[in-house]
């Protein structure tokens, strides 16, 4: 065989098996019941940031806020060189009572969403929740750590393919049938996959901008996160003020950096995917515990589980929509 | 995996509706994910090229949330840029400095929301950028009033040193205070506030006394 017709062959051949391993990975139908454990983390950890925003709505929002409309719009345009696209429903009033009215509804909404009374319900219900978020992300991104942005991101894909109409109760729907009839549609393979992708790449980018700074080279960026008083959840610096306690505070340090390389890499090895999993329910609290960001550590921890443990696999070709 | 199934909505199989569906569902998959690549690959000292690319995807990303543009993944840079801020003010110049404080200040999400507003307002603060410095002074005076019932006369920023694990081993005291004392505090942003006749609120930031002038010397006679 000659050397053209050999590449031509290993090509070709390379390109038909790219061609079956995308479309495995992409097209391959699955229930949209896949969907409803993401769908109730996202849920409940949307009314969460919305509750944990009623505190200081006025605060930021209001007519005598910290954040005024004004001052806003002026930084996201850097006082008017560059064009913004962040909408915010937010943007249009700073009334104290449509502020109430917004975050009351995105309350109501999480609600909505965490039950899935239906298929269209949960649906439309997924998109005003997405919408809301980014209002509030976009309203004041200065405001806005990795829990929001990964938050918000998720909340976007949940539009494509919310789930089953019932929403907890079909995801450990082992014993009877489902309430509501499942689908099986590629949306669910699309959104799926779309998370588990901008997930892995929140891991990666944790990891990345962390090497970025001395303090996580050289082991003693967990002994930063324990001292500073905005984020100590409880006071652990007696913990590490012991003779050897620099080298607990190196072993964390170097444990969160590794976590955060590894998960996004052998989640994807089915052997290895329940185990990292798992590591994720050790590991997360942890973070959290040190940086007092509890609400990413929670979510990174249920959202993770759910987006890879609980998904289905791939339904049969027995039973094919497009696009349902 | 068996499919869970009720009678009568099992649909007969058939094949997908046509190529043409799969073709553009996955080009664009491919598409959003080339350009999710590129917006986390930016988040953290983006170069001249990725600045480019995302100022061309503005209108993509922007409305979506997916530029992670410095979204602080990283939990902390250590003493570089997470340090302590405090915000504090004056109603009059005779009165005592009052600290701002979170609603909800038992390490929360409130909390972590003033100070990333805090380092914000520090980082421009050693910037120099005193036109936004101004306009973020003035919202905070807003605020006192709407909370104190009048305009504070001074508002400061300032940053409080974190020690060390090694410091803290020596038994550095200041280690366990949680607020702030005046050893090695330093302020970073200090203004004047001065409000009109029609209620217009003008600002303006305070010197560094150890930048200015040294005083002159009188030669003796």
């Amino acid at each position: 065989m000659t050397v053209r017709a050999e590449l031509r062959t290993y090509y070709g051949q390379l390109g038909q098996r790219g061609d079956q391993a995308w479309r495995h990975f992409w097209l391959a139908p699955r229930s949209d019941s896949a969907m409803s454990p993401v769908r109730f983390v996202v849920g409940c950890f949307s009314g969460c940031y919305f509750l944990m925003f009623l505190g200081d709505l006025l605060t930021w929002f209001g007519p005598q806020g910290l954040w005024p409309r004004q001052l806003a719009a002026q930084v996201a345009t850097n006082f008017g060189t560059v064009s913004s696209f962040r909408f915010s429903l937010l943007q249009l009033s700073d009334h104290p009572l449509f502020l109430w009215v917004i975050a009351g509804l995105g309350i109501v909404n999480s609600a909505l969403l965490i039950w899935g009374v239906s298929r269209r319900s949960t649906h439309v219900a997924a998109i005003v929740n997405a919408l809301l978020i980014l209002s509030f992300v976009h309203r004041a991104a200065l405001l806005t750590g990795a829990f929001e942005a990964v938050l918000s991101v998720l909340c976007l894909y949940l539009c494509i393919c919310p789930g089953a109409g019932r929403g907890a109760a079909s995801t450990n729907s082992r014993a009877g049938a489902l309430a509501t009839p499942e689908r099986v549609t590629i949306r669910a393979t699309v959104a799926m996959r779309l998370i588990q992708i901008h997930l892995s790449a929140a891991y990666f980018v944790g990891g990345c901008s962390m090497l970025a700074a001395d303090v996580w080279w050289d082991g003693t960026a967990v002994w930063w996160l324990v001292t500073l008083p905005a984020t100590r959840l409880l006071e652990l610096r007696p913990l590490f003020l012991f003779s050897a306690g620099l080298f607990l505070v190196n072993a964390l340090t170097h444990a969160v950096v590794v976590f955060h390389f590894a998960f996004p890499v052998f989640v994807w090895c089915q052997p290895l995917r329940r185990l990292m999993v798992h590591l994720a329910t050790v590991v997360w609290p942890i973070i959290a515990l040190l940086s007092g960001q509890w609400a990413y550590g929670l979510f990174m921890v249920f959202v993770s589980r759910a987006a890879w443990l609980d998904a289905h696999t791939p339904a049969s070709h027995n039973n094919e929509r497009l696009f349902r | 995996m068996s499919m869970k199934q009720s009678a009568g909505q099992i649909t007969p199989s058939e094949r997908p509706a046509g190529g043409w569906t799969e073709s553009v569902v996955s080009i664009a998959v491919a598409v959003h994910c080339m350009i999710v690549f590129i917006c986390a690959s930016s988040n953290y000292r983006p170069s001249a090229l990725q600045q480019q690319i995302l100022t061309l995807l503005r209108p993509y990303v922007q409305p979506l949330g997916i530029d992670w543009n410095y979204t602080p993944f990283y939990l902390t840079h250590g003493p570089q840029s997470d340090r302590w801020c405090v915000a504090e003010y004056k109603s009059t110049e005779d009165e005592q400095w009052r600290p701002l404080h979170a609603a909800w200040s038992w390490n929360s999400e409130s909390l972590l929301r003033w100070q990333r507003w805090m380092r914000f307002w520090a980082y421009y603060a050693d910037a120099e950028e005193d036109q936004l410095c101004a306009e973020i002074v003035k919202a905070l005076a807003q605020y006192v009033k709407w909370h104190g019932g009048h305009v504070p006369a001074r508002v400061r920023l300032r940053r409080i040193p974190i020690p060390d694990w090694e410091t803290a081993m020596q038994g550095d005291t200041t280690a366990w205070q949680s607020t702030p004392t005046d050893s090695g505090v330093h302020t970073i942003y200090e203004a004047v506030i001065f409000q009109d006749d029609y209620g217009q609120l003008f600002v303006a930031r305070v010197s560094n006394l150890t930048r200015a002038a040294p005083p002159m010397r009188r030669s003796p006679p």
